[in-house]
Protein backbone atom coordinates (compact mmCIF):
# COMPACT_ATOMS: atom_id res chain seq x y z
CA UNK A 1 0.00 0.00 0.00
CA UNK A 2 1.35 3.42 -0.89
CA UNK A 3 1.17 6.03 1.81
CA UNK A 4 2.89 9.32 2.41
CA UNK A 5 5.68 9.47 4.97
CA UNK A 6 3.73 11.85 7.18
CA UNK A 7 0.79 9.47 7.49
CA UNK A 8 3.09 6.52 8.08
CA UNK A 9 4.87 8.36 10.89
CA UNK A 10 1.53 9.30 12.47
CA UNK A 11 0.29 5.71 12.34
CA UNK A 12 3.52 4.52 13.89
CA UNK A 13 3.32 7.12 16.66
CA UNK A 14 -0.33 6.18 17.31
CA UNK A 15 0.73 2.54 17.80
CA UNK A 16 3.35 3.73 20.27
CA UNK A 17 0.68 5.68 22.16
CA UNK A 18 -1.59 2.62 22.26
CA UNK A 19 1.24 0.58 23.74
CA UNK A 20 2.29 3.08 26.39
CA UNK A 21 -0.98 4.59 27.59
CA UNK A 22 -3.74 2.61 29.29
CA UNK A 23 -6.11 5.50 29.98
CA UNK A 24 -8.35 6.37 27.02
CA UNK A 25 -8.32 10.11 27.76
CA UNK A 26 -4.52 10.13 27.86
CA UNK A 27 -4.40 8.22 24.60
CA UNK A 28 -6.75 10.71 22.95
CA UNK A 29 -4.74 13.68 24.20
CA UNK A 30 -1.42 12.19 23.09
CA UNK A 31 -2.77 11.38 19.61
CA UNK A 32 -4.12 14.90 19.24
CA UNK A 33 -0.69 16.31 20.09
CA UNK A 34 0.90 14.03 17.50
CA UNK A 35 -1.46 15.29 14.80
CA UNK A 36 -0.69 18.92 15.71
CA UNK A 37 3.02 18.27 15.58
CA UNK A 38 2.76 16.42 12.28
CA UNK A 39 0.84 19.25 10.67
CA UNK A 40 3.68 21.67 11.35
CA UNK A 41 6.26 19.17 10.20
CA UNK A 42 4.57 18.41 6.88
CA UNK A 43 6.07 20.73 4.27
CA UNK A 44 6.04 18.59 1.15
CA UNK A 45 4.21 20.78 -1.31
CA UNK A 46 5.85 23.68 -3.09
CA UNK A 47 5.08 26.97 -1.43
CA UNK A 48 2.63 29.47 -2.95
CA UNK A 49 5.13 32.28 -2.38
CA UNK A 50 7.88 30.33 -4.17
CA UNK A 51 5.59 29.77 -7.14
CA UNK A 52 4.68 33.46 -7.21
CA UNK A 53 8.36 34.39 -7.24
CA UNK A 54 9.05 31.96 -10.09
CA UNK A 55 6.17 33.37 -12.12
CA UNK A 56 7.06 37.00 -11.46
CA UNK A 57 10.57 36.32 -12.75
CA UNK A 58 9.40 34.83 -16.07
CA UNK B 1 15.19 0.55 3.36
CA UNK B 2 12.32 -0.28 5.69
CA UNK B 3 11.99 2.08 8.66
CA UNK B 4 12.84 0.37 11.94
CA UNK B 5 11.65 1.70 15.29
CA UNK B 6 12.67 0.17 18.61
CA UNK B 7 9.15 0.36 19.98
CA UNK B 8 7.53 -1.65 17.26
CA UNK B 9 10.22 -3.89 15.90
CA UNK B 10 10.95 -4.44 12.24
CA UNK B 11 8.35 -7.00 11.28
CA UNK B 12 6.55 -4.93 8.64
CA UNK B 13 7.99 -3.56 5.42
CA UNK B 14 5.46 -1.06 4.02
CA UNK B 15 6.10 0.59 0.66
CA UNK B 16 7.19 4.08 1.62
CA UNK B 17 8.10 6.95 -0.64
CA UNK B 18 8.93 10.19 1.13
CA UNK B 19 8.04 12.38 -1.84
CA UNK B 20 4.55 11.04 -2.60
CA UNK B 21 1.92 13.69 -3.20
CA UNK B 22 -1.74 12.78 -2.98
CA UNK B 23 -4.42 13.93 -5.36
CA UNK B 24 -6.10 17.03 -3.93
CA UNK B 25 -9.73 16.04 -3.18
CA UNK B 26 -10.95 18.25 -0.37
CA UNK B 27 -14.28 19.83 -1.32
CA UNK B 28 -15.24 23.38 -0.49
CA UNK B 29 -16.87 26.41 -2.07
CA UNK B 30 -15.48 29.83 -2.91
CA UNK B 31 -18.09 32.52 -3.66
CA UNK B 32 -20.58 29.67 -4.16
CA UNK B 33 -18.36 28.05 -6.78
CA UNK B 34 -17.74 24.40 -5.91
CA UNK B 35 -14.11 23.34 -5.79
CA UNK B 36 -13.31 19.66 -5.89
CA UNK B 37 -9.70 19.52 -4.75
CA UNK B 38 -8.37 21.96 -7.32
CA UNK B 39 -10.02 24.90 -9.04
CA UNK B 40 -9.76 28.45 -10.31
CA UNK B 41 -11.90 31.35 -9.13
CA UNK B 42 -12.43 34.67 -10.89
CA UNK B 43 -10.80 37.70 -9.28
CA UNK B 44 -13.05 39.55 -6.83
CA UNK B 45 -12.59 42.07 -4.04
CA UNK B 46 -13.32 39.32 -1.49
CA UNK B 47 -13.77 35.57 -1.40
CA UNK B 48 -16.19 33.66 0.81
CA UNK B 49 -14.63 30.29 1.57
CA UNK B 50 -16.96 27.69 3.04
CA UNK B 51 -17.19 24.03 3.90
CA UNK B 52 -19.08 21.80 6.28
CA UNK B 53 -17.91 18.30 7.20
CA UNK B 54 -19.33 15.20 8.84
CA UNK B 55 -16.28 14.84 11.07
CA UNK B 56 -14.01 17.31 12.83
CA UNK B 57 -10.61 18.30 11.53
CA UNK B 58 -7.83 18.46 14.12
CA UNK B 59 -6.12 21.27 12.26
CA UNK B 60 -6.80 23.35 9.18
CA UNK B 61 -4.26 25.62 7.54
CA UNK B 62 -4.88 28.08 4.72
CA UNK B 63 -1.66 29.31 3.21
CA UNK B 64 -1.02 31.55 0.23
CA UNK B 65 1.84 33.80 -0.92
CA UNK B 66 1.07 36.32 1.82
CA UNK B 67 -0.71 34.76 4.81
CA UNK B 68 -1.03 31.63 6.88
CA UNK B 69 -4.22 31.01 8.84
CA UNK B 70 -4.68 28.15 11.28
CA UNK B 71 -7.81 26.69 12.84
CA UNK B 72 -7.95 23.85 15.33
CA UNK B 73 -10.80 21.42 16.01
CA UNK B 74 -12.94 22.69 13.19
CA UNK B 75 -15.90 21.06 11.46
CA UNK B 76 -17.30 23.94 9.40
CA UNK B 77 -15.79 27.12 8.00
CA UNK B 78 -17.25 30.36 6.69
CA UNK B 79 -14.38 32.75 6.08
CA UNK B 80 -14.08 35.93 4.06
CA UNK B 81 -10.67 36.39 2.48
CA UNK B 82 -10.07 39.98 1.44
CA UNK B 83 -6.97 40.01 -0.78
CA UNK B 84 -4.21 42.52 -0.18
CA UNK B 85 -3.92 44.78 -3.23
CA UNK B 86 -0.90 44.43 -5.55
CA UNK B 87 0.09 41.22 -3.83
CA UNK B 88 -2.57 38.57 -3.31
CA UNK B 89 -4.62 39.70 -6.32
CA UNK B 90 -1.71 40.05 -8.73
CA UNK B 91 -0.16 37.25 -10.81
CA UNK B 92 0.09 33.90 -9.07
CA UNK B 93 -0.87 33.63 -5.39
CA UNK B 94 -2.65 30.34 -5.06
CA UNK B 95 -4.31 29.31 -1.83
CA UNK B 96 -3.43 25.97 -0.33
CA UNK B 97 -5.84 24.27 2.07
CA UNK B 98 -4.06 21.77 4.25
CA UNK B 99 -6.09 19.87 6.81
CA UNK B 100 -5.46 16.94 9.09
CA UNK B 101 -8.28 14.92 10.60
CA UNK B 102 -8.14 13.34 14.05
CA UNK B 103 -6.74 10.11 12.58
CA UNK B 104 -3.84 12.03 11.08
CA UNK B 105 -5.02 11.71 7.47
CA UNK B 106 -4.36 14.81 5.37
CA UNK B 107 -7.02 16.55 3.25
CA UNK B 108 -5.88 19.13 0.75
CA UNK B 109 -7.08 21.57 -1.86
CA UNK B 110 -5.47 24.15 -4.13
CA UNK B 111 -7.36 27.24 -5.20
CA UNK B 112 -6.03 29.53 -7.88
CA UNK B 113 -7.40 32.98 -8.77
CA UNK B 114 -7.47 34.92 -12.00
CA UNK B 115 -5.58 38.19 -11.72
CA UNK B 116 -6.62 40.30 -14.66
CA UNK B 117 -4.96 38.29 -17.42
CA UNK B 118 -6.90 38.38 -20.69
CA UNK B 119 -5.88 35.54 -23.00
CA UNK B 120 -8.50 32.83 -23.42
CA UNK B 121 -7.59 29.15 -23.68
CA UNK B 122 -9.35 25.81 -24.05
CA UNK B 123 -7.97 23.52 -21.38
CA UNK B 124 -8.13 19.75 -21.78
CA UNK B 125 -7.38 18.58 -18.26
CA UNK B 126 -7.73 14.93 -17.31
CA UNK B 127 -10.20 14.35 -20.18
CA UNK B 128 -12.37 17.34 -19.32
CA UNK B 129 -12.57 20.43 -21.51
CA UNK B 130 -13.02 23.87 -20.02
CA UNK B 131 -12.58 27.35 -21.46
CA UNK B 132 -10.83 29.87 -19.22
CA UNK B 133 -9.98 33.52 -19.71
CA UNK B 134 -6.68 34.67 -18.26
CA UNK B 135 -5.68 31.80 -16.02
CA UNK B 136 -6.36 28.14 -15.40
CA UNK B 137 -5.18 25.23 -13.27
CA UNK B 138 -5.02 21.53 -14.03
CA UNK B 139 -4.59 18.60 -11.65
CA UNK B 140 -3.57 15.23 -13.05
CA UNK B 141 -1.35 12.26 -12.40
CA UNK B 142 2.35 12.99 -12.73
CA UNK B 143 3.59 12.00 -16.18
CA UNK B 144 0.26 12.41 -17.98
CA UNK B 145 -0.02 14.79 -20.94
CA UNK B 146 -2.46 17.69 -20.92
CA UNK B 147 -3.39 20.03 -23.75
CA UNK B 148 -3.95 23.77 -23.97
CA UNK B 149 -5.46 25.37 -27.11
CA UNK B 150 -5.31 29.04 -28.05
CA UNK B 151 -7.17 30.89 -30.81
CA UNK B 152 -4.02 32.82 -31.69
CA UNK B 153 -0.35 31.95 -31.87
CA UNK B 154 1.43 32.14 -28.52
CA UNK B 155 4.87 31.67 -27.02
CA UNK B 156 5.54 30.26 -23.56
CA UNK B 157 7.83 30.93 -20.62
CA UNK B 158 8.27 28.57 -17.69
CA UNK B 159 10.67 27.86 -14.82
CA UNK B 160 13.56 25.61 -15.84
CA UNK B 161 12.51 22.89 -13.40
CA UNK B 162 9.14 22.42 -15.17
CA UNK B 163 8.78 20.26 -18.31
CA UNK B 164 8.86 22.29 -21.53
CA UNK B 165 5.51 22.38 -23.39
CA UNK B 166 5.58 21.05 -26.96
CA UNK B 167 3.89 22.72 -29.93
CA UNK B 168 4.20 22.59 -33.71
CA UNK B 169 2.35 25.74 -34.67
CA UNK B 170 2.11 27.70 -31.43
CA UNK B 171 -1.67 27.24 -31.12
CA UNK B 172 -1.91 23.84 -29.48
CA UNK B 173 0.42 22.95 -26.61
CA UNK B 174 1.07 19.57 -25.08
CA UNK B 175 2.40 19.56 -21.52
CA UNK B 176 3.60 16.62 -19.48
CA UNK B 177 2.74 17.00 -15.81
CA UNK B 178 5.61 17.10 -13.36
CA UNK B 179 5.16 16.10 -9.75
CA UNK B 180 4.03 19.00 -7.55
CA UNK B 181 3.28 22.50 -8.86
CA UNK B 182 4.46 24.02 -12.13
CA UNK B 183 3.55 27.29 -13.78
CA UNK B 184 3.51 28.47 -17.41
CA UNK B 185 3.10 31.92 -18.93
CA UNK B 186 1.59 31.87 -22.44
CA UNK B 187 1.96 35.17 -24.29
CA UNK B 188 0.26 36.23 -27.54
CA UNK B 189 1.79 38.55 -30.15
CA UNK B 190 -0.30 41.40 -28.73
CA UNK B 191 1.05 40.76 -25.23
CA UNK B 192 -2.04 39.09 -23.75
CA UNK B 193 -1.22 36.51 -21.13
CA UNK B 194 -2.66 33.19 -19.99
CA UNK B 195 -1.26 31.80 -16.74
CA UNK B 196 -1.46 28.01 -16.60
CA UNK B 197 -0.69 26.19 -13.34
CA UNK B 198 -0.37 22.43 -13.06
CA UNK B 199 -0.39 20.08 -10.10
CA UNK B 200 0.89 16.58 -10.68
CA UNK B 201 0.09 14.00 -8.01
CA UNK B 202 1.82 10.68 -7.43
CA UNK B 203 -0.96 8.72 -5.82
CA UNK B 204 -4.62 8.93 -4.82
CA UNK B 205 -6.64 7.54 -1.94
CA UNK B 206 -9.14 4.78 -2.53
CA UNK B 207 -10.98 5.44 0.74
CA UNK B 208 -11.47 9.21 0.61
CA UNK B 209 -14.48 10.08 2.78
CA UNK B 210 -14.47 13.85 3.42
Amino acid sequence: MNTSIIEFVIKLAFKGVDLFFKNQEEKKKAKKNIVMWAADWDKRILDSADLKKEYDEL
Amino acid sequence: MAPCFFLLGCTTTPDINTSLLHKREFQLSVNDQKINGVGIVNRKSNYRIRFSLKKKLARLAMVNCHRELIWRNIQALDYYLIPVMFLENENSCLLKIQALDEKGVSHDAIIDFTAGEQLEADIYCNAEKETHKGASICQGRKGTYQVVWFKEKVSVKHPERCPAPESKGGYQWKIQLASNLCIYKFISASGSVHRYTTFGYDTMRVDYEY
